[in-house]
């Protein structure tokens, strides 16, 4: 899938990966990959500014450690990045349906 | 697992261009990727190959960065603002009634200098793409500038308090909005190495 695909949609599917607990950029990226069957599968290094804004957005909070020798900064969801998650989610489901409807002929809205 | 000295070279361009707290990150994260590939194909040299494939290269990697950073939207703001303020100074000292020709030329000439200053620094920093402490070190003289230049205006107005006119009100209250957004940008552009 080519990233200009992505566009609006990367800040929610990035979130998403850290819903059930903190993870590192690595992780992050490897979990979006594993979510998506391996169709989304971002350069590594392009995640991280991704991350980076999240974080000065308020939506993700940053913590450093050391594993394995190596200093790690790992990232987990605010409150307030929560919030934004649900809101990408119903903003996608409603946007989902929308061009579904109108892609495959049927009723705009949809209504089932 | 110890690195590759492909993955050590690649860490070194991207320290060239990238502040320190980014690289220990990256190079984490670059790390686990060899670590992975070196599971999955046994050989350090295919592996490194494999991990920096996925990585992304160094171009790429940095342009993300710049694009993704706080001074090239600082720049941006303040290049799309400066030729607002600047009309507005403009056609306030164009109407004036003789108070701007006491300005002396030799400070119309210096802040003619600085203004062309600020606003290269401003373009360099929206325009570099490879070289992260470029954009902040140029957003961040720029933002300066603009603060320092905007406080001059608002300092002579106060000198010699011309008469009051709805052109002067708008100049000025440019200038101070601009003097907020360039004093609110710029302890993120100090702050962030």
């Amino acid at each position: 899938m080519r990233a200009e695909a992505l566009k609006g949609h990367l800040d929610g599917l990035l979130l998403a990966t850290l819903e059930d607990g903190p993870q590192h950029g690595y992780a992050v990226k490897e979990a979006l990959c594993d979510a998506t069957g391996g169709k989304l599968d971002l350069p590594t290094g392009t995640v991280y500014p991704a991350l980076h804004r999240l974080e000065r957005a308020g939506l993700i909070k940053g913590s450093w450690s050391v594993v394995g020798g190596r200093r790690r900064r790992t990232y987990e969801l605010t409150e307030q990045g929560r919030r934004s998650l649900a809101g990408a989610r119903d903003h996608w489901q409603e946007f989902a349906a929308v061009i579904s409807a109108a892609l495959g002929g049927g009723p705009w809205p949809a209504t089932n | 697992m110890a690195g590759h000295e492909l993955i050590e070279r690649h860490l070194q361009t991207l320290a060239e261009r990238l502040p320190g707290p980014v690289v220990d990150e990256l190079a984490d994260g670059l790390l686990a990727s060899y670590d992975d590939q070196m599971e999955r194909l046994g050989d350090p040299d295919a592996a490194a190959r494999a991990a920096l494939v996925d990585f992304g290269d160094a171009d790429t990697v940095t342009a993300a960065f710049v694009r993704a950073s706080p001074a090239r939207h600082a720049a941006f703001t303040l290049l799309v603002a400066g030729p607002i303020v600047g009309l507005g100074w403009g056609a306030t000292l164009l109407t004036a009634n003789g108070w701007a020709s006491a300005i002396p030329l030799a400070s119309r000439l210096a802040f003619g200098l600085l203004l062309g200053s600020a606003v290269l620094m401003l373009v360099t920093a929206a325009r570099e793409q490879r070289h992260y402490r470029t954009v902040r070190l140029a957003a961040l003289g720029g933002a300066g500038t603009v603060a320092v230049l905007d406080t001059v205006m608002l300092g002579t107005v106060v000198t010699l308090a011309p008469p009051p006119s709805l052109l002067l009100l708008v100049a000025l209250t440019g200038s101070v909005a601009r003097i907020m957004l360039a004093v609110r940008a710029i302890p993120a552009l100090i702050t962030r190495s």
